[in-house]
């Protein structure tokens, strides 16, 4: 009789692989322990459902195929509240759907993850052309006051890193949490090392343990309230509604309601220190910086490289954890450069984050790219070139 | 003997057990509960057989009929 | 079956499965969604269910409020959408009791396409939805299943939309069990919700119920004894319905326009998602 994690070593196949970033996405939520994915073919995120619908059965788990991404969300949420890690994927016009529900599982504190294969929008749009325009969306698609978790791989193998990441995340802060790939990343191939056990971390949610001092929604030090799945005799009542520690409505109460959404987003910006995720090239001996995220951080890695070459001192701020926004870190680099260049696949949405972190301590020069193609080395190259004559 | 409890921080004077009650023992009551409406009282109580039917029907689980002082719990 | 029911008091009911810090009910006196809970509970306790492996589901609007009323684990979702959550947690542990409550207008006007999709797949859960013809929560307004010409406060001129007969739909689509009742006779409640409980797959017990607050009051219904006797009035009972139209005098066949037909609409067996799904793994898991 094999163990859980017997079968999924022996569902996920070779040790090394040649596979998409969906599939990327998917290998890594299994390793993670997801059991249950509720979704909905989208493109270009269609493969991560793909590899859910082959793996799940094999490893004993569940995958459903709801009857839209606003019931995907739904499903997903009921199940994470039997106790099962659950995640869902899908593109812009999918993501446009779940906020609904996203808030709600913010509000009821359920661990979930969502992977957004980002397309070009708004709209239809280019269904088959990668974007990064629905990052203001992760942050503030769904409505009310709080704080949401997005991570941004830029290669296959991130993408698999990330989406193991976003479920201990997950787990740990009981909360949502994004994994924004795009379309580009998802469909392209790369050489991807499936994880030994030992390589990596796999958190679980805290559990109740005492009936009897059991209250649902009290949050214990670290602002996370302990969780007892349905069937456990515990009879928990989970509401969106505003409620107290009992998880009983006290919609009427303003200082119920403050503590409540205080609390949820305290819970999270208590916790960069295990979120916040950056790479740095250069941060030492930098005077032009490009902060990126993503795939085009990848085309930067170039410029980057090629600019030193032509002796411009040039740098990169990779942003992997775009939310809760890694403002101290933006602001550090701020400190030291002249100037910074946003290069986005889209027409500017970090780079407000970006330049309130930076107060005016440096220009920050956007890049914005739409259509579908990724920037070229050469055109962000001339504008690195076009930075070095900012004043210090 | 049968007695009847009204909880009346429940009981929303809807009158369902008054209308309902197949021996017409309970009658509405001319004073007003705490929260303003008038509850149900067993006017005739010899009449009242301990068939629970207001208790069957009360939306608000409000009314207790209890039976030669004892309460069913 | 026993067709006896054994007779329970409000106070057991109350000590053994009321929230009880909740009460009083956010309900309008007058209102039958404290009949439907009470109803539910004679029902669930007629079968024995166990609380603690229990989830009750619900959406927005009043009757998604009867979860909160309930000592059991509950899921308070999002408007229109209890059935997909209901799914979630039936797929992922088939061990659990699910019962939904929901509404008209959040069950088959928002929630429309998931009770489609629900029934489809015939996920085992009982759904007890609680139609009282408007979306009262919101004030009253046309609702799915607002009759021909009924008022509401965005149909002021009357309803000129051909109301939804849910539990026809239910049918067509294969629920294997379907009935509806009005709150007014309590037995035929009990019993069908105690056997959709039992009942293998999709469950929907349609309960009609009064509104004064929102329906009645617009719609000439005020008085409780009023709306209730209307209620007895304006239901026929299936195969009595048949039996009007097969063999009824014209002016009897004119009488039922503007009625409903009650009772058990479908009870039949279809293999459930649970079910197919488990038969799946054993074949697949390694």
């Amino acid at each position: 009789m094999s163990t859980h994690r017997e079968l999924i070593r022996r569902a996920l196949g070779p040790r090394v692989q040649f596979v998409q970033g969906d599939d990327a996405c998917a290998y890594g939520a299994v390793l993670a322990g997801c059991t249950f994915f509720a979704g909905y073919p989208i493109t270009p995120a269609t493969e991560v459902a793909e590899r859910m619908a082959e793996i799940l059965p094999r490893i004993g788990g569940c995958y459903i195929q709801m009857e839209d991404e606003i019931a995907s969300m739904g499903a997903l949420i009921g199940a994470s509240w039997t106790g099962a890690k659950v995640m869902t994927s899908t593109s812009g016009p999918g993501f446009s759907l779940m906020q609904e529900n996203l808030g709600y599982a913010i509000m009821t504190e359920t661990p979930c993850v969502v992977v957004n294969v980002q397309r070009s929008g708004p709209s239809t749009g280019q269904p088959t052309m990668g974007a990064y325009g629905d990052m203001m969306q992760a942050r503030w698609g769904t409505h009310g006051d709080h704080e949401i978790i997005m991570l941004c791989p830029a290669s296959v193998q991130e993408a698999l890193e990330m989406t193991i990441v976003a479920f201990n995340l997950s787990e740990r802060l009981r909360t949502p949490v994004l994994v924004f790939i795009d379309g580009e990343l998802g469909h392209m191939r790369e050489r991807l090392v499936i994880p030994n056990d030992d390589e990596f971390e796999l958190v679980e949610r805290p559990r109740a343990t005492d009936r009897a001092t059991y209250r649902p929604f009290a949050p214990g030090p670290d602002l996370v309230p302990p969780f007892a799945p349905f069937g456990s005799g515990f009879r928990t009542f989970v509401t969106g509604l505003t409620h107290n520690e009992d998880g009983l409505p006290r919609a009427s109460s303003a200082a119920i309601h403050d503590q409540l959404v205080r609390r949820l987003a305290a819970k999270i910006t208590n916790h960069l220190d295990l979120i916040t995720r950056y790479e740095e090239f250069y941060a030492d001996d930098c005077e032009i910086a490009i902060v990126a995220y993503g795939i085009t951080a990848r085309t930067c890695r170039d410029v980057v490289e090629e600019a030193r070459r032509r002796g411009i001192k040039a740098g990169l701020l990779r942003l992997i954890s775009i939310w809760p926004f890694p403002e101290h870190i933006v602001a550090r680099w701020a400190e030291r450069v002249r100037a910074m260049l946003v290069p986005e696949m889209n027409l500017g949405q970090i780079v407000h984050p970006i330049r309130e972190a930076v107060a005016g301590r440096c220009v920050v020069a956007p890049y914005a790219r739409i259509g579908g193609e990724l920037h070229s080395p050469a055109e962000l190259l001339e504008a690195l070139e076009g930075l070095q004559w900012q004043p210090a | 003997m049968h007695t009847i409890q009204i909880e009346e921080r429940w009981c929303k004077g809807c009158a369902l057990c008054v209308i309902y009650c197949p021996t017409r023992a309970l009658q509405v009551a001319a004073r007003f509960s705490p929260r303003g409406v008038h509850p149900p009282e067993l006017a005739r109580a010899e009449r009242c057989n301990g068939c629970r039917l207001c208790e069957l029907l009360c939306p608000d689980f409000a009314i207790t009929v209890t039976e030669e002082g004892r309460v069913h719990a | 079956m026993a067709t006896g029911l054994k007779i329970k008091t409000a106070a057991e009911l109350r000590t053994s499965y009321l929230r009880q810090e909740m009460f009083p009910t956010i309900f309008c006196d007058g209102c039958g969604l404290g009949n439907v809970l009470n109803y539910t509970l004679w029902a669930i306790d007629e079968v024995g269910l166990d609380l603690d492996r229990t989830v009750f589901v619900s959406g927005i609007g009043c009757s998604s409020r009867l979860p909160g009323y309930i000592d059991a684990d509950g899921l308070h979702t999002t408007h229109g959408r209890a059935l997909a959550f209901a799914s979630g947690i039936r797929a992922a542990n088939p061990e659990l009791t699910v019962i939904v409550f929901t509404g008209d207008g959040d069950g088959a006007g928002i929630g429309g396409n998931h009770l489609l999709h629900t029934i489809r797949r015939n996920m085992d859960m009982t759904v007890i939805l609680v139609n009282n013809f408007t979306y009262g929560m919101t004030g009253g307004q046309a609702a799915p299943t607002t009759p021909d010409g009924g008022f509401s406060s965005t149909t002021p001129y009357g309803n000129i939309e051909h109301p939804l007969d849910i539990c026809e739909l239910a049918k067509a689509l294969g629920a294997p069990y379907v009935a509806r009742w009005p709150v007014v006779s309590p037995a035929q409640p009990v019993k069908s919700i105690a056997e959709g409980i039992r009942k293998r797959g999709f469950a929907l017990i349609e309960m009609l119920t009064p509104c004064p607050t929102a329906y009645g009051r617009r719609n000439g219904l005020k008085e409780i004894e009023q709306i209730w006797r209307w209620y007895r009035e304006h239901t026929v009972l299936l195969d009595e319905w048949e039996w009007v139209e097969q063999f009824g005098s014209p002016e009897e066949r004119e009488a039922l326009r503007g009625k409903m037909k009650i009772g058990v609409f479908q009870d039949t067996e279809r293999e459930t998602f649970e079910e197919r799904w488990a038969a799946l793994v054993a074949r697949e898991k390694l």
